[in-house]
């Protein structure tokens, strides 16, 4: 006879805000599941309205404490798309070295804190730290370097307030700069011997059907611009976003889910759907190292998507230390620029995936209208049908284990729950 | 000489914001007559005073603190609290190595991690106990919870909150200047 039964996770572990999950099960056959989203929505975007654009990258920056730099790029790359500014070569490339910098500290974090205790059946990264003592203090070493180059180029430790509409508010010194390259150099060898570690692991034995979303760049590899391809061979700029991707309200959440706006699908953002659109982008030692663990992709593993975090941590120390290398400070930090009245949008990545943003602003400079959509809201929809698809794998009459396996497989996007308010409670319900 | 780590924890919301003015306040009191400099990160203020090398930091999460605690032998943490009907900053100290506390009521307080809060899991009590594991503890830790009744997003410290955070700084820097022989 069959017996309905529902699972609770009422609080996600090891994910950045407040969230749980609510599983209806009627036998082995999953019912339902919804991710529910806890925080409050923080209206962020209404806050910007009537605010000076220049305030802009300040006050997004403060919608994340783990990835500021996401918003900040995403806004002012948005506003100057807007105002038709074309910022300097020296300005891009501080730019991608501040992206380096997040991705280090957000990819150190996440790889050996959040997502490897998994695989030890490990509870916590402290329970990890006890049988992998030297692994871990190299990921806190190597997120470490991330956060002291955010510090150097974002002017302080928390809420960088460098970064400016046109460019900079200073350019840093290069000496500054020149003096985290040696941090560098130990960081490249170190993220190589982590990616290495990880690819080791054991791996579950799970496929999902994904439409894979990121940016791609003719000569680089996707961080601050590109357009927009999909894993179906489909290439849009980043103007037709909102023509592509629509967000929703459910009802189990306080965050927006984004799905296609063709055929309401869900769809996969982050490293792993970077990897593998932009596979021959990646750093000579990304891909070096790629090789010799024989990473393939396209991958469809969310489990191996702390392989790719491996990989850019790689990428990131490589292309960072070229940046820092060849750092020569410029003058004036900052472009000048006139108001005028028109819309603008741009997307980047951040450490979780894509993130969208698109402003209305006003001929005397104050912000009208702003749209943000950050990783998870886009990656939210697809948890969920990739947990209907892993709970018969993982079934069992326990409920707690149901409820570990289930938070093993949401962690792998490294989910942002204060940014998506902008999430986990696990709830199983039976029959 | 005894290296100090003095860090104040916050975010932009509200009250929440008191760790940080505490950090901003002992700064402006420790640099008109002391041999201020930055540290390789540029942005850490460190100062040699008291026979101490003394560094001061502003930080968004327990987890931060990761980045800064090897080699630091005490560590004050600041931080905002909720603390019904009551307008004044509480202290006590924490033995990592032990879990002791000066003040057995906060054991449990820590222990269920209710007042001090984190992001990914991570509260202060878990980021010391992986200090721990990795042997990178400080010997000690002093804990200053700064009451705040208002957290809303991007608003002000209240004025209440503003006066308490002055005057934690104003015991912690006489707490610095005696070199622990204050009891508080």
């Amino acid at each position: 006879m069959a017996t309905e039964r529902t699972i609770r996770v009422e609080a996600l572990t090891r994910v950045e805000g407040e969230g749980g999950l609510h599983v209806k099960l009627d036998g082995n056959r999953v019912d339902d599941v919804k991710l529910s989203i806890y925080e409050p929505p923080r209206f962020f975007e209404g806050f910007l309205r009537g605010r000076p654009l220049e305030e802009v990258p300040d006050i997004t920056a403060r919608i994340c404490g783990i990835c500021p730099v996401a918003y900040q790029m995403t806004a002012v790359h948005a506003l100057e798309n807007a105002l038709g500014i074309m910022i300097p070569e020296e300005v891009r490339r501080l730019r991608r070295l501040l992206y380096c910098g997040e991705w280090i500290e957000s990819h150190g974090l996440h790889v050996h804190l959040l997502q490897a205790p998994d695989f030890f059946g490990c509870v916590s990264g402290i329970e990890l730290a006890q049988r992998f003592p030297q692994e871990v203090s190299r990921g806190l070493r190597l997120k470490k370097h991330g956060n002291q180059l955010l510090e150097v180029l974002g002017g302080r430790a928390i809420h960088p307030v460098n970064v400016a509409v046109g460019g900079f508010h200073r350019a840093p010194s290069k000496n500054d700069l020149q003096r985290l390259i040696p941090d560098f150099q130990w960081g490249l060898e170190a993220a190589i011997e982590t990616t290495k570690w990880v690819a080791s692991l054991e791996y579950p034995d799970f496929l999902c059907d994904w439409e894979m979303i990121s940016l791609k760049h003719p000569s680089e590899y996707p961080m601050n611009e590109g357009r927009i391809v999909s894993s179906s061979g489909k290439q849009i700029e980043v103007s037709a976003y909102e023509t592509e991707f629509a967000e929703h309200h459910v009802a189990h959440s306080t965050a927006l889910q984004s799905l296609r706006t063709d055929g309401q699908s869900s769809y996969y953002v982050g490293p792993l759907a970077r990897v593998s659109l932009a596979f021959d982008q990646l750093s000579p030692a990304a891909r070096r190292t790629a090789e010799a663990i024989r990473f393939e992709v396209p991958c469809f593993n969310p489990f191996r998507a702390i392989i790719a975090r491996g990989l850019e941590l790689i990428h990131a120390f490589e292309e960072g230390l070229e940046l820092l290398k060849t750092y020569e400070p410029w003058v004036p930090a900052k472009k000048h620029y006139d108001y005028r009245e028109e819309e603008g949008c741009a997307a980047t990545e951040a450490p979780r995936g894509l993130i969208y943003h698109r402003y209305k602003v006003s001929a005397d400079g104050k912000v009208e209208f702003a749209k943000i959509v950050p990783p998870t809201s886009q990656n939210q929809r697809q948890i969920e049908k990739d947990l209907a698809q892993w709970i018969p794998k993982v079934i069992t009459t326990n409920d707690q284990q149901m409820s570990d396996d289930c938070e093993r497989l949401i962690r792998t996007y490294d989910p942002c729950i204060s940014c998506s308010t902008h999430f986990l409670r696990l709830k199983v319900e039976r029959r | 000489m005894r290296r100090v780590l003095v860090v104040g924890i916050g975010s932009s919301h509200g009250d929440d914001q008191t760790g940080w003015l505490v950090i901003h306040q002992l700064k402006e009191w420790l640099s008109p007559d002391s041999n201020a400099r930055s540290d390789r990160d540029a942005t850490a203020d460190v100062f040699e005073r008291f026979g101490q090398r003394l560094e001061l930091r502003q930080a968004q999460a327990p987890t931060d603190l990761l980045n800064w605690i090897d080699g630091q032998e005490i560590l004050h943490v600041v931080d905002a609290c909720e603390f019904p009907g009551t307008q004044e900053a509480r202290t006590f100290e924490f033995i990592p190595e032990t879990r002791h506390t000066s003040e057995a009521s906060w054991h449990n307080i820590l222990e269920t991690g209710r007042t001090l809060g984190g992001t990914h899991g991570f509260d202060i009590l878990s980021v010391l106990d992986l200090t721990v594991h990795l042997g990178t503890q400080p010997e000690r830790v002093r804990f200053w919870l700064v009451p705040g009744t208002a957290f809303e997003p991007s608003d002000d410290p209240s004025e209440v909150a503003r006066q308490a955070s002055h005057e934690t700084a104003r015991r912690i820097y006489e707490y610095l200047l005696s070199r622990d022989e204050v009891r508080l």
